[in-house]
């Protein structure tokens, strides 16, 4: 199960993830995520793993087709709140286009 | 002398079923004391074996996904299974990043994260027959050196 909410500020779209990330619940939130996307057109959008306890490569898959839908929107990605779990699994696909910021 | 304990789990391939198997072997595992750092390696690459089951082998029907958990000493031995359609070419679907998703939403990275997170990963495969994993992780006893009362 994942849970996914928005934020939006000062042309930023925050999209805090909570819960398990696997193929099942990346399904479910992906067309959510997109279509808050499209809503907003944000000039960054930053997607937020603080409260993702879990995470298989479906997640990995899951920032991957973000990035390029926010690339056809104009919108710059941004991967924040990793834990060692979660980064460990981003590791293994050698993500280096989508940098981590920092609060 | 080996001691040995054992689960068997079966259930159909509903992706729903994913959170649950991976729930599972993880507790049958904590018998050996893991650390944290040990189980989440443990229940991603169940993750993973689990989704191929789903994804590829009964892509377009329901199946039984067939896991047996054993543990010898200090090792876990994890057997994934389907009777699916079966890999044409497993050195090829074992390549990273190899992946016949075309909507883009799989990273094909399954098997370089069970072999990542596993100290051994093989993979029987045949075609109409289905698809079999068989991963093993050593969890070493931790250090004895804490002063019970």
């Amino acid at each position: 199960m994942a849970n996914v909410e928005f934020e939006v500020k000062n042309s930023q779209l925050k999209i805090y993830i909570s819960g398990e990330i696997d193929h099942h619940s990346a399904f479910s939130i992906k067309d959510i995520i997109d279509a808050q996307i499209l809503k907003v057109s944000p000039r960054t959008a930053v997607m937020n793993f603080e409260k993702v306890t879990f995470m298989d490569s479906s997640g990995i898959g899951l920032i991957l087709a973000r990035y390029r839908f926010c690339q056809n929107c104009g919108t710059s990605l941004y991967v924040q709140g990793l834990n060692s779990q979660t980064q460990k699994v981003l590791n293994l696909a050698g993500i280096k286009t989508i940098k981590e910021i920092i609060n | 002398m080996k001691s040995q304990n054992f689960i068997k789990l079966n259930f159909p391939s509903k992706s729903v079923n994913e959170g649950f198997a991976r729930s599972a072997v993880a507790a049958f595992c904590a018998q050996l004391d893991p650390t944290v750092e040990q189980i989440n390696d443990i229940k991603t690459a169940v993750s993973e074996a689990v989704t191929n089951c789903i994804v590829h082998g009964y892509r377009d029907t329901f199946g039984i996904i067939y896991i047996t958990a054993t543990i010898t000493d200090n090792t876990v031995k994890i057997k994934i299974a389907d009777k699916g359609v079966g890999i044409e070419d497993v050195n090829r679907a074992m390549q990273p990043l190899f992946t016949t998703d075309t909507a883009g939403e799989r990273a094909g990275i399954g098997f370089a994260v069970m072999q990542s997170f596993m100290d051994s990963v093989k993979v029987k495969s045949a075609l109409g027959k289905g698809t079999r994993v068989v991963m093993t992780k050593k969890i070493k006893p931790r250090d004895q050196n804490v002063i019970t009362a």
